[in-house]
């Protein structure tokens, strides 16, 4: 098979799989995963696929960062993707679940389309609009006052808004964790939203990007004691990774290494 | 107090630009025990080698009763009356355990004549029966498992005439039984005035057995204490009173049909009609005392022992591999019990240990694309966070934490279904072992199964779908989590 033929089968079954892997087209177009990698490659840098581990995916399927239209912020982090794909296992068909505002939030609220009678309340309007299209989905969006740098809603109408609903799982989305693992918020609002939405919860999760860690914001959250589960990426220092273990909580870290897909 | 037998004064040393020996000061008294504790890579083993003279200082120096010492090797050490018990055990795998045992002892001249058998075997079997060691002295070291092993080096101790005795974690591979055989030859060491050093992350060991402890940091010392009563009370205290089994990061998976069965499994005595099967995205635990035969059946799964009567089936096919290369080639990969003898090449760097078994992937016109494989292996190294950075380093540099994670990259990147994993975390840091609890769960997560063989009972409750229990050559139990505690798998293992 001469090398544009090969590319024509490549991008066809990119474009109806959304994702290949290495190991699989080199074994179905019998060339060795290195002529593969090279072809992937060639269509990296055209523009058409993003190479992953092991594998490409469509770039359109994934740059489609659900806060791209709403917040000009391009680019597909594959690391809060990977965190957001851990959160994602958790969630289960009729769930009742909560996503507070934030960045690994909406990864996770692209990752829900598939499921069946699954209940989301959220204050985040973009996560609201990525699941708005989907009939099996019940989503719930708080009331409250949107806050422009977010484009999420706080304030009294939105924790007052909290009290009438319970979720058994809340995905709790922090941006600061101090080095004795308190978990703070960048506003006083955010704070009180988290600690209101935690009164009516069953199961607090929560998730943070590795920078999130050594690094305090001014406002009070909760100490590691709220969380039941954290979920974060392998890039944290190791004695975070001790203390958390050490306080008997649960420390999921979005490894992702073995080449292929879910 | 009496005078220190041995000590340090000002031991330095630069191995590499990440890792040096600063100023180092120990010392030993007769008849004690000193803890030498510290993280993984915190030097601990690094001022034994120095001790023994496998390592030479930059400067500062080592008296022994008061004469400074300047020990070329191992040998010249053990004439100045120091023995030391290494982490990985070294001993002679085609002689029998009685002669391991008693080999120091048979190095001398009279012994040209020929070596008194009968004798030596008496003797071998009467300290067994006095240490209450249950190991057959004929067979062959080669055939025992890691704890068996340890078990024979603490017996080498025991009948040795050293005055110093280093252990470097003697008792990784020990469950309770074993653990009792150990304070009780420390004890006899003690009372008979032998000094000892005792490399230990337990602390369980430290506080019963420890007289004083240092900490080892980043290549200092941190600081030597007296382990005091109230200590060892509290300490255990709090190891008895709690229980850890809310911090396994279980993830849910789909379990699919069975892909590994096992079929009236026999072989040698040792593992005795053996069925069990093993799911797709499953992981399924094996429990059970050293010696229980769990790994001697990962071996004959993996063909590493091919000596077994019985079936095995992958996916759906007997395959009865009797090689590895039978049983990799059918989807099947281990890690092994004992990682720095079996798995690490140590000489190599981490490039190599993590690419030798998947160096086909990067065959490019007949030559290995070196481009490619590199950016691959760096790849594997960031995502999984091992330390140090980079490709290029020896395997050496590494702590045991770290090079198991290594190990576990490598076998992950043949990609396979089967993962055997003996005591993927024993002996290893805290955060390495998170880690690598993360990347079972990566594992199942892409559809590949996980037999996880483990001593300790909480983590195999924490991460597995299924339990079985393994005693004396035979599975005794089934058991689901959720419904099932400790005492439970113990009670089955001790059956």
């Amino acid at each position: 098979m001469f090398a544009a033929e090969r590319l024509k089968v490549i991008k066809n079954l990119i474009l109806e799989k959304k994702q290949v892997e290495v190991n699989t087209l080199s074994q179905l177009l019998n060339v060795s995963e290195v002529t593969i990698r090279r072809d992937l490659e060639k269509l990296e840098s055209n523009g058409f696929l993003v190479r992953a581990h092991g594998g490409a995916i469509l770039a359109e399927f994934a740059g489609a960062d659900p806060k791209a239209g709403l917040l000009s912020q391009p680019g597909f982090d594959e690391e809060l993707d990977d965190i957001a794909a851990i959160a994602a296992r958790m969630i289960n068909d009729t769930d009742v679940i909560m996503l507070t505002d934030g960045v690994i939030n909406n990864y996770i609220a692209k990752k829900l389309i598939n499921k069946k009678n699954l209940t989301v309340l959220t204050n985040d309007i973009s996560i609201s609009l990525t699941l708005s299209g989907y009939p099996f989905l019940n989503v719930i969006l708080l009331g409250g006052v949107i806050d422009i740098h977010s484009r999420a809603v706080f304030g009294a109408l939105t924790n007052s808004n909290i009290q009438r609903f319970f979720v058994n799982k809340l995905f709790i989305e922090i941006e600061g964790i101090t080095e004795n693992m308190q978990f703070t918020a960048q506003t006083p609002e955010k704070a009180t939203l988290i600690q209101e939405a935690r009164n009516n919860s069953s199961e607090n999760i929560i998730v943070a990007p590795p920078n999130a860690f050594m690094k305090a914001s001014f406002y009070k959250v909760g100490d590691l004691r709220m969380a039941d589960k954290i979920i974060t990426s392998p890039n944290i220092p190791d004695s975070q990774k001790n203390y958390i273990f050490n306080q008997n909580i649960k420390l999921y870290t979005s490894i992702n290494l073995f080449e292929g897909s879910v | 107090m009496s005078n220190p037998i041995i000590e340090l004064k000002g031991i330095t040393k630069i191995f590499s630009k990440e890792f040096t020996l600063e100023n180092i000061n120990l010392n030993l008294y007769p008849g004690e025990v000193h803890i030498i504790t510290g993280e993984n890579g915190s030097g601990k083993t690094a001022v034994m080698k120095i001790i023994c003279g496998i390592e030479k200082q930059d400067s500062g120096s080592v008296f022994i009763n008061n004469r400074e010492i300047s020990l070329n090797s191992i040998y010249e050490a053990k004439k100045e009356g120091i023995l030391y018990i290494m982490q990985d055990t070294n001993l002679y795998y085609n002689l029998s355990v009685a002669e391991n045992i008693f080999f120091d002892k048979l190095s001398g001249f009279k012994n040209l004549l020929g070596i008194n058998y009968a004798h030596l075997f008496f003797d071998c079997q009467r300290l067994f029966d006095e240490l209450q060691i249950k190991i057959d002295i004929f067979s062959n070291v080669q055939k025992l498992g890691l704890a068996q092993k340890q078990l024979i080096e603490l017996a080498k101790a025991y009948v040795s005439n050293a005055k110093i005795i280093i252990f470097d974690e003697p008792s990784s591979a020990f469950t309770d039984s074993e653990t009792e055989i150990l304070f009780f030859i420390i004890n006899y060491l003690k009372s008979k005035g032998i000094s000892i050093f005792y490399i230990s992350h337990r602390l369980d060991e430290i506080v019963r057995i420890g007289d004083r402890i240092s900490v080892l940091l980043q290549g200092r010392l941190v600081g030597t204490k007296t382990v005091a009563k109230e200590m060892k009370r509290d300490v255990i205290k709090m190891m008895t009173g709690l229980t850890f089994d809310q911090r396994y990061p279980k993830i849910k998976s789909n379990i699919g049909k069975a892909i590994l069965e096992a079929k009236h499994l026999s072989s040698q005595n040792i593992l005795k009609d053996i069925n069990f099967f093993l799911r797709k995205g499953e992981i399924l635990g094996i429990a059970g005392l050293a010696g229980s035969g769990r790994s001697y059946l990962a071996n004959c799964l993996f063909g590493a022992i091919n000596d077994y009567l019985g079936d095995i089936f992958i996916f759906g096919e007997k395959k009865n591999p009797k090689t590895p290369s039978d049983a990799f080639k059918s989807g099947i990969i281990l890690l092994p019990e004992d990682r720095i003898e079996c798995a690490v090449y140590e000489n190599f760097d981490a490039l190599f240990n993590l690419t030798v078994m998947s160096l086909r992937r990067f065959v490019d016109k007949s030559l290995i694309n070196l481009e490619m494989l590199e950016d691959t292996g760096k790849g594997y190294i960031e995502r999984f966070s091992i330390k140090p950075e980079g490709i290029n380093h020896p395997l050496t540099h590494y702590s045991g934490g770290n090079q198991q994670k290594l190990i576990l990259s490598r076998l992950i990147m043949t990609r396979s279904r089967i993962f055997i994993l003996d005591e993927p975390t024993r002996g290893i840091d805290i955060a390495s072992k998170v880690d690598i609890y993360n990347s079972m769960n990566d594992i199942i997560s892409k559809g590949s199964s996980i037999l996880f063989i483990s001593s300790e009972a909480e983590e195999l409750l924490g991460m597995c779908d299924r339990i079985l229990v393994m005693s004396n050559g035979k599975i005794v139990a089934d058991l689901l989590p959720g419904k099932t505690t400790k005492e439970q798998i113990l009670y089955f293992a001790t059956m």
